[in-house]
């Protein structure tokens, strides 16, 4: 390993321009793959408070068409058909009801201050299923919620805005649109790229005030698949239908419940079955070509770098190097320089995607500001496993030709440089 | 029994245009111990000659043995063994690494034999520099020494593996004379108190003069 730092520094020396170009080349190519794998991410990888984002699934809408009429009818679903259609699902650990849509309000607190606040209705489950992080105080109850009474939990900066601090926000009441909330608890800031939870305040979702009981969030137990638990779904719904008077009520339409994390981070609308393709090939694609397009440039330097010191495989092969030994050795010299360019790049996307939101504009309730996504997100060890993934490619697809070559090459024609 | 056996060698060059016979039905025997130089005009064949002998080239047509054993037939890897094993290389502008020290240089052809551990390289690598006269620029590289030292370094990689041959190509052909002189004592004395075998190309006639047997080459032939 030694050596192969030292074959690394003196070629740095030597040919200083083509190996800057190559740590340049390697850097901005894992910058790219991963700034665009950490836009993909935040959609999906999981980070507090949706911690189990691989296993919550969501109950969403409900549609009603009157067979043989030109009629239907679909929107968000009321607690009855929540709790016939998603309660007690086999292979379901916790269950809970949230509204899917977060709400901007005006919200005043002791000061008399007027402040706009981001509004999420949820049911005492929530707190369950979705890992926040209590600062003061405490989550709502079950009975609370049940009972109809105006308490929130609130976030911390909401906390600070209108009360000083998260310790004095417990207890002290808050006018949200002309109701007044007594704060229970106090909760971390969320990020607005957690889609499903983010909020500023969150109140009770209550049969006693509210008509809908907007989504359903499922936890699921590990091993338990989404196939299995839409075939249970489907089966409530057919269950529900052969109920209805079809006539006069219609009939539910089915359009694959629950969604995946993957499905509510796209479109999905009430009346419409989204699509959810097991291998996203645009992703792939663009993966692809951001990974092959820079590996050709990178192979050409390396294969022009290998062919100014053919000589020296050649006397290495004279003293008993084998050809296998050659090819891992170039491959090995180029791993660590892909590597120092991919933690290079891989440094300057984390930069990059933390002071740039923006680049997050698309995603769910961030659409209006700039957002910065969760350093933990960031960092996460699958984050930093993709980015060496890529590397890894990286290396494979532009040192193996050239180190092939290199292998190749015969003793003597690299040692006259014949060949050249 | 010969060190080295050649029966029949050819090597022949082929283009889309042009054919050019390097070698042309060579035959020679080097025993053992022996201090055999070539000599020739350029071009005639003489290093293709070496080339084949030290099992970095191939003939066209003809067998080579080398210490009892034929080289046909055998893998790449199991040549890059045998080369290993039994041969060493000096040519004429030196090839060390560049990026690796004298010591690392040095060491080179230990690294490819897995039945030495690190211990045996260290020793074997200072004893050999110790007996070069060169110890002393052990963590230098090759760009921080005269021709000289640098060929000295060259055959300490050439003999540290313990060969029974050594392949010299125009050893002291980038040297001047006074550094010639010692690159061929050194020579002679690996020949003479080593027992080694010895097959040097050389344009110098004095240096030739020197050895036991001169063979000499025109046109891919032995003339004499």
């Amino acid at each position: 390993m030694k050596k192969k730092f030292q074959q690394i520094f003196y070629d740095m020396r030597r040919r200083p321009v083509i190996t800057g170009i190559t740590l340049t080349g390697t850097a901005a190519a894992v910058f790219l793959f991963m700034v665009f794998v950490m836009m993909q991410a935040v959609e999906t990888m999981p980070f507090a408070p949706e911690s189990c984002r691989d296993r919550i699934m969501y109950g969403r809408y409900i549609e009603t068409a009157w067979p043989g009429a030109e009629r239907m009818m679909s929107g968000s679903l009321n607690f009855d058909q929540a709790a016939e259609i998603y309660g007690d699902l086999e292979g379901v650990e916790k269950m809970c009801n949230l509204d899917g849509w977060a709400d901007t309000e005006d919200a005043v607190g002791p000061t008399g201050t007027i402040s706009q606040v981001t509004s999420r209705r949820v049911d005492s489950g929530f707190w369950d299923i979705f890992d926040f992080t209590l600062i003061a105080g405490r989550y709502f109850t079950a009975d609370e919620v049940e009972a109809g009474m105006m308490v929130t939990v609130i976030d911390s900066s909401s906390a600070r805005r209108f009360f000083g601090s998260a310790e004095e926000a417990p207890g002290k009441m808050l006018d949200i649109v002309g109701e007044n909330y007594r704060v229970t608890g106090v909760v971390e800031d969320v990020s607005p790229l957690a889609t499903q939870t983010y909020g500023q305040v969150y109140l009770p979702l209550s049969r006693i005030h509210n008509f809908n009981s907007g989504d359903v969030a499922l936890l699921v137990k590990k091993g338990v698949t989404r196939e299995s638990l839409q075939r249970q779904v489907e089966r409530r719904y057919d269950a529900l239908n052969a109920r209805r008077d079809t006539a006069e009520e219609g009939i539910y339409i089915y359009h694959g419940q629950p969604y995946d994390q993957k499905t509510v981070s796209g479109p999905v609308y009430s009346n419409w079955t989204p699509e959810t393709p097991a291998v996203d090939w645009t992703t792939i694609l663009v993966c692809v070509i951001l990974l092959v397009v820079p590996a050709i440039n990178l192979s050409t330097m390396l294969g022009s770098k290998i062919q100014s010191s053919i000589a020296e495989y050649g006397i290495r092969r004279a003293y008993g190097c084998t050809r296998s030994r050659i090819f891992a050795d170039i491959v090995a010299e180029n791993m660590i320089l892909t590597l120092i360019g991919g933690i290079i790049g891989i440094t300057l996307a984390i930069l990059f995607v933390y002071n740039s939101g923006s680049l997050f504009a698309f995603v769910g309730d961030s659409a209006e500001a700039s957002v910065r996504p969760p350093l933990s997100l960031l960092l996460k060890w699958q984050v930093v496993a993709l980015a060496l993934g890529a590397c890894l490619v990286l290396n494979l697809l532009s040192a193996c030709i050239p180190a092939w070559k290199a292998a190749r090459t015969a003793p003597v024609d690299a040692i006259t440089a014949r060949n050249r | 029994m010969p060190e080295i056996t050649l029966k029949g060698i050819s090597k022949v060059y082929r283009t889309k245009e042009i054919e050019t016979t390097a070698l042309d039905n060579v035959n020679l025997d080097i025993n053992h111990g022996e201090f055999v130089s070539i000599m020739g005009p350029s071009g005639c064949g003489k290093s293709t000659l070496l080339n084949i002998i030290g099992l970095l080239d191939t003939p066209t047509a003809g067998t080579v043995g080398i210490a009892g054993i034929t080289a046909a037939g055998m893998s790449d890897t199991r040549l890059a063994h045998f080369r290993n094993e039994h041969l060493g290389f000096v040519f004429q502008n030196f090839h060390l690494i560049p990026s690796l020290s004298v010591y690392d240089n040095v060491e080179l052809p230990l690294t490819y034999r897995s039945s030495i551990g690190a211990k045996e390289r260290r020793e074997r690598v200072e004893a050999v520099l110790e007996r070069l006269g060169i110890s002393h620029r052990i963590k230098h590289f090759p760009s921080q020494l005269s021709g000289g030292q640098c060929q000295r370094v060259a055959i300490a990689r050439a003999i540290v593996g313990k060969p029974s041959i050594i392949l010299a190509d125009e050893p002291t052909g980038n040297l001047d004379s006074a550094m010639g002189e010692e690159v061929m004592e050194l020579l002679h004395s690996l020949n003479r108190d080593d027992g080694l075998t010895v097959v040097m190309v050389t344009h110098n006639e004095a240096h030739a003069r020197g050895t036991d047997r001169t063979i000499r080459f025109f046109d891919g032939r032995i003339i004499s």
